[in-house]
């Protein structure tokens, strides 16, 4: 038996099929954690935002349109309730999570696994400084994999949008992990984006 | 280090996004441009960084969680198709008995209601037979399920019995039932069992989920089946 096809889960719980919505949360849970864990830096955050999200996607899914990508859409509301969180969350300084399931690389020694994991923490610390709508590029493009494409749509931006927040985002990055040093390259006659 | 246009293009340059002849034009200059190689390789250690995060997970707790709101919000209103029918009839089905949780300054009472526009709402006939009663008895008692990691067992008790008014014909069909005053009913539903109109009721018991199936016009059993919640 073939598996089912998002828009054939979307058509199945529209006409009543209550274990469809099931469907789509087996599928998409991790990927929804993913970002909010990402963009939020701590996972009570991200199981917060991941709950948000899904009772979201119940409510509305009866307006979903079915051209537009189930995965693109939930990676919107994803970052639409990261986005809503960090906005209401109190806490100005950004804590670094405390990673639990980092990968492991078995053909790295220990020492350079601890290196890896100091690494991750500067990685991760990084990202919280950039401006939360530098790091939705990010998280969408680097960590999850979208095309500029399907982050545009999940943004609700312009393609040639994403292309230059992307490319600050990461020049931000770069800086703040000792790969540029602070002010380059100078903004010179570029337009800020 | 001054940016330039070919600069900002790097990115999109590693990634993947430019034309053909926009990547020829990058590359061309890229060869000739200290600067932007010195940027390419910065774009790119921080791509490497990047990998170093790994796979997030959610733990089975928050999976728990997030299941166990979805179910609080979908509340026990309605007796959900397991599966589509497939070329039914949809003459015979008829209305839908909707329980509907009042939530009124104290503890919810469950009242009936005949509703038509819940009728018109789950669509065509519901239409079931054994396997997927069996199924939905399943998704009840995972939905019921402890948390991983809790102690002790889900032996929480059953919230209040319905004592809600129920229309005669769905109690009579109750008092062939043995033990139901025991058991907290969740839902019932009218609907098609394996070609014959029937009432489906839904009970939980504290370490289980049970469904009775009846034939409303002579209370007879149909069916039963049940699920131990874990």
């Amino acid at each position: 038996m073939n598996e089912p096809t998002d828009a054939d889960l979307v058509a199945r719980h529209l006409g009543g099929d209550g274990t469809a919505f099931d469907a789509i949360v087996d599928r998409y849970e991790r990927r929804v954690y993913a970002v909010a864990l990402r963009m939020c830096g701590e996972a009570e955050d991200a199981r917060d935002v991941t709950q948000d999200v899904f009772l979201t996607a119940l409510r509305a899914l009866r307006t979903f349109r079915s051209e537009a990508k189930l995965s693109t859409w939930l990676h919107r509301l994803a970052i639409n309730a990261s986005l809503d969180h960090l906005r209401r969350r109190r806490r100005r300084s950004a804590r670094p999570l405390e990673e639990a399931h980092g990968l492991v690389d078995p053909s790295r020694g220990p020492d350079e696994r601890a290196a890896d994991a100091e690494r991750a923490a500067a990685v991760r610390r990084a990202l919280a400084a950039v401006s939360p709508e530098h790091r939705a590029v990010v998280v969408l493009h680097d960590l999850q994999g979208l095309e500029y494409a399907e982050v545009a749509e999940a943004l609700g931006v312009a393609l040639g949008t994403v292309k230059s927040r992307l490319h600050r985002a990461r020049l931000e990055l770069a800086r703040l992990l000792g790969h540029l040093k602070e002010g380059e390259p100078t903004e010179g006659d570029g337009p800020l984006r | 280090m001054r940016a330039h246009d070919e600069m900002e293009q790097l990115s999109a340059l590693i990634d993947g996004e430019l034309s053909a002849d926009e990547r020829t034009r990058v590359e061309a200059h890229v060869a000739g441009c200290a600067e932007c190689r010195r940027v390419l390789e910065a774009l790119r250690s921080t791509a490497t960084d990047l990998a170093l995060l790994g796979v997030a997970e959610p733990s089975p707790q928050d999976s728990w969680a997030l299941r166990a709101a979805i179910r609080r919000t979908r509340g026990p209103s309605r007796w959900r198709r397991a599966n589509l029918a497939m070329g039914t009839a949809a003459a015979s089905l008829v209305a839908v008995l909707a329980i509907v949780l009042t939530r009124g300054g104290g503890t919810p009472a469950p009242e009936l209601a005949l509703t038509q526009d819940a009728a018109r709402e789950a669509g065509p006939s519901l239409v079931y037979d054994a396997a997927s009663v069996r199924a939905r008895a399943g998704q009840l008692a995972a939905s019921f399920a402890t948390p991983p990691g809790a102690a002790g067992a889900g032996a929480a008790a059953p919230a209040q019995a319905a004592n809600a008014p129920l229309p005669p014909d769905v109690r009579r069909c109750l008092a062939q039932i043995k033990g139901a005053d025991a058991l907290e009913l969740l839902d019932v539903e009218m609907a098609q069992f394996e070609q014959r109109a029937a009432l489906l009721y839904e009970f939980r018991a504290p370490d289980r989920v049970e469904i009775w199936v009846f034939e409303p016009a002579a209370c007879e059993l149909l069916f039963f089946t049940q699920a131990r919640i874990r």
